[in-house]
């Protein structure tokens, strides 16, 4: 699933990486989707890259997501680029407005994966430095306890409350203009 | 009472958790890196995001030092109550019922006086609550030349909020506790009651955090006061000064060995400050330009300057990006430009023509050599056009260039007094002062401020003489109440005297009045 996919061909000539799961799945992409993680661009600019970047944090049903995710946005990054000179303005920007709605769908869609696997999705973007990757994942765990109150988030979350009851009376006596 | 410290020796036993023994799901979002959860906590709102210390252990204190805040009136927001929290909502209306039950368990008095058990290394600054108030941000240390009769004004406004922020720093409801406790008071409606209920949780939150978290760390600050929101005009006046307050704690280390002679060595990290519905006063920009040295984004939003109608641009710049900065100000009073070109390559713009603008004052520095490299270089028509209301217009630091494109005649209808400060008047025919002249029917006061002028030899100011009639005096008007100072520092102020009145014609002698400065 990560060889080659339709979004390629554009950087057929460009050099392949391959990525190494932690559990050693191999996955070939270009260099153009694995240098939206920071982290592989700073390996590639390092030239340390040959027989394959080990990602030890990372399993390969996470980094086949994570992949998905960078095809769909190195794609995008190579839209904003290429395209300016052979469209006119107008043409352009239409063309432009389309991509990011469907870029948006992308992202929704991407979103509706299970919470063990979202958790895992923040710490590898984390890990490989995808900032988008980082802000869409944490913002969907912000969005989810959005105007919840701490118990409710407790519950959500399975947040285990270690406070004894006077702990928690002392926090929030300190942080009553918070609450009230 | 130092809040961050805490009973940190103390074991912790397990209390709800695992209480039923059976398996219990992992706690995915406790198990992230601090760094993730202020992520994630810089998505919520200020309120919430305080909220989680009692979540549990892992998130007593993270609030403190969270990157982002986001301070917004509407959390507070009374009616409905579904709205309390924010946008959520869904189970709004028992939430509310769940804080009303825990806000009853904070009224016995605290007594934290034991050890401080903290995971972060960034908890000293937490300490600067600690009243530093020597710190005193006066409009002494700014650095920029600001011209001489429009600062006592902000000087003013400067000490007096001074000491209304300090009294504000010990009790948060300065300025309005006649309302308070007396609810019954029937003069006010209950729309307002209910407002000042808002305003006064809302300014008791944002007082406490302000001086609770970790400001010098922030990345990122907005503060938003929504439209008709706050209850009191003095309420946005408060609010000026929380911000003043950040700008003043807002170094890492301890502020007890800065003392007054090294403010300007204080500078904040922030990288995003986006205001509200918050007055600013002329202390503001002088603050942003002193202190924010790393900003990258200023959003202001709806922040007109209500108290003293007064806009103060004095120094700053919009240069690494050449993006236009547009001033909307429809209710605008005095405008105070002090810039220098170069660093507002994208220029400025006032929007409109405010029919309120009595007074403008409009500074450009380095504009004679600019042309070209900035918006603000060469021609300004624009710009003076859009001030073309105001009935005082200071003009300084302008190359000949400001009027390039020598336009015949923009209407000054109300302007009777007008200063030329250090403006180049130096082409042949003067064309500045022909412009404003010709387009200021009612000038009573024309000062001319060290403003260099053409050395005219008999037979030149001859020939001005005669262009003179036709170009300064072939208008309907004339200037017979105009009274004109050539204040000067060097060079022959007769001959001044002589070059002003050939431009004017029709001008008595006595009205010339001649003042050599040192």
């Amino acid at each position: 699933m990560a060889s080659a996919g339709s979004g390629d061909e554009k950087a057929a000539a460009a050099a392949m990486i391959t990525l190494i799961s932690s559990d050693n799945e191999k996955f070939e992409v270009t260099e153009a989707t694995a240098t939206l993680s920071q982290t592989i661009r700073h390996m590639i600019e390092d030239g340390c890259t040959d027989g394959g970047v080990p990602l030890p944090n990372v399993t390969s049903k996470i980094l086949a997501r994570v992949i998905e995710y960078c095809k769909k946005h190195a794609t995008a990054a190579a839209g904003e680029e290429g395209s300016s000179s052979s469209f006119s303005d107008a043409a352009f920007l239409e063309v432009d407005r389309a991509f990011l709605e469907e870029l948006e769908e992308f992202d929704d869609a991407f979103l509706e994966v299970d919470r063990a696997t979202l958790f895992d999705l923040i710490l590898a973007a984390n890990y490989l430095d995808i900032k988008g990757l980082l802000n869409l994942t944490c913002q969907k765990v912000a969005d989810s306890v959005k105007g919840k109150t701490p118990e409710q988030i407790r519950e959500m979350y399975n947040i285990v409350n270690d406070l004894t009851p006077e702990e928690e009376a002392e926090i929030r006596r300190e942080t009553q203009w918070a609450f009230e | 009472m130092e809040p961050a410290e805490a009973t940190g020796t103390r074991a912790r036993p397990r209390r709800r958790g695992g209480a039923d023994g059976g398996y219990r799901p992992p706690d995915l979002l406790s198990a992230l890196p601090d760094s993730l959860l202020h992520v994630i906590m810089s998505s919520l709102k200020a309120r919430q995001a305080v909220q989680t210390c009692v979540l549990s252990t892992r998130w007593r204190d993270l609030w403190r030092s969270v990157p982002c805040l986001d301070i917004d009136l509407a959390e507070f927001r009374a009616a409905p109550a579904s709205d309390r929290n924010g946008s959520g909502g869904d189970q709004a209306a028992h939430d509310a019922d769940v804080e009303y039950m825990y806000d009853r368990t904070g009224s016995a008095s605290s007594d934290d006086g034991s050890d401080v058990e903290m995971s972060d290394s960034d908890h000293e600054s937490s300490s600067s609550e600690e009243e530093e108030e020597d710190m005193e941000m006066s409009g002494s240390d700014h650095e920029s030349s600001g011209s001489e009769e429009d600062e006592e004004e902000e000087e003013d406004s400067s000490s007096s909020e001074e000491e209304e922020e300090e009294s504000s720093s010990s009790s948060s409801s300065d300025g309005y506790s006649d309302d308070n406790g007396n609810d019954d008071d029937d003069d006010h409606d209950y729309d307002n009651k209910t407002k000042g209920r808002e305003w006064e949780d809302f300014a008791d939150f944002t007082t406490n955090l302000m001086s609770r978290c970790n400001i010098a760390q922030l990345d990122s600050f907005r503060l938003h006061i929504g439209r008709r929101s706050a209850p009191w005009s003095s309420s946005y006046r408060q609010a000026t000064r929380w911000l003043h307050r950040a700008m003043k704690y807002c170094t890492p280390v301890a502020t007890s060995n800065q003392r007054k002679g090294c403010l300007s060595s204080r500078s904040w990290r922030l990288r995003r400050l986006h205001l509200s519905r918050v007055h600013l006063d002329g202390r503001f920009a002088e603050h942003v330009t002193s202190v924010c040295r790393s900003l990258e984004n200023l959003e202001l939003h709806d922040c007109r300057c209500q108290i003293r109608s007064t806009l103060v641009i004095d120094g700053g710049s919009n240069y690494p990006n050449t993006c236009l900065l547009v001033v909307s100000a429809p209710v605008l009073e005095y405008l105070h430009l002090n810039v220098n070109v170069r660093l507002y390559r994208g220029g400025i713009s006032l929007n409109g023509t405010p029919s309120s603008l009595s007074k403008a004052s409009i500074h450009l520095h380095r504009h004679r050599d600019s042309e070209g490299m900035s918006k603000l270089g060469g021609d300004q028509l624009k710009l003076l056009c859009s001030v073309s209301n105001v009935t005082s217009l200071k003009l300084s630091g302008a190359g000949f260039l400001v009027l390039r494109y020598r336009p015949t005649f923009q209407e000054f209808r109300n302007l009777r007094n007008l200063v030329l400060a250090n403006c180049d008047l130096w082409d042949d025919d003067l064309h500045i002062l022909a412009f404003f002249l010709r387009s200021s029917p009612n000038l009573e006061k024309l000062t001319l401020r060290r403003c260099k002028f053409p050395k005219y030899s008999k037979k030149r100011l001859r020939k001005l003489k005669r262009k003179a009639s036709s170009e300064f005096c072939g208008m309907d008007f004339d200037h017979e109440n105009l009274n004109v100072e050539i204040i000067y520092k060097n060079g022959d102020a007769h001959q001044l005297g002589k070059i002003v009145k050939c431009a004017l014609g029709n001008l008595s002698k006595s009205c010339i009045k001649l003042t050599k400065v040192s």
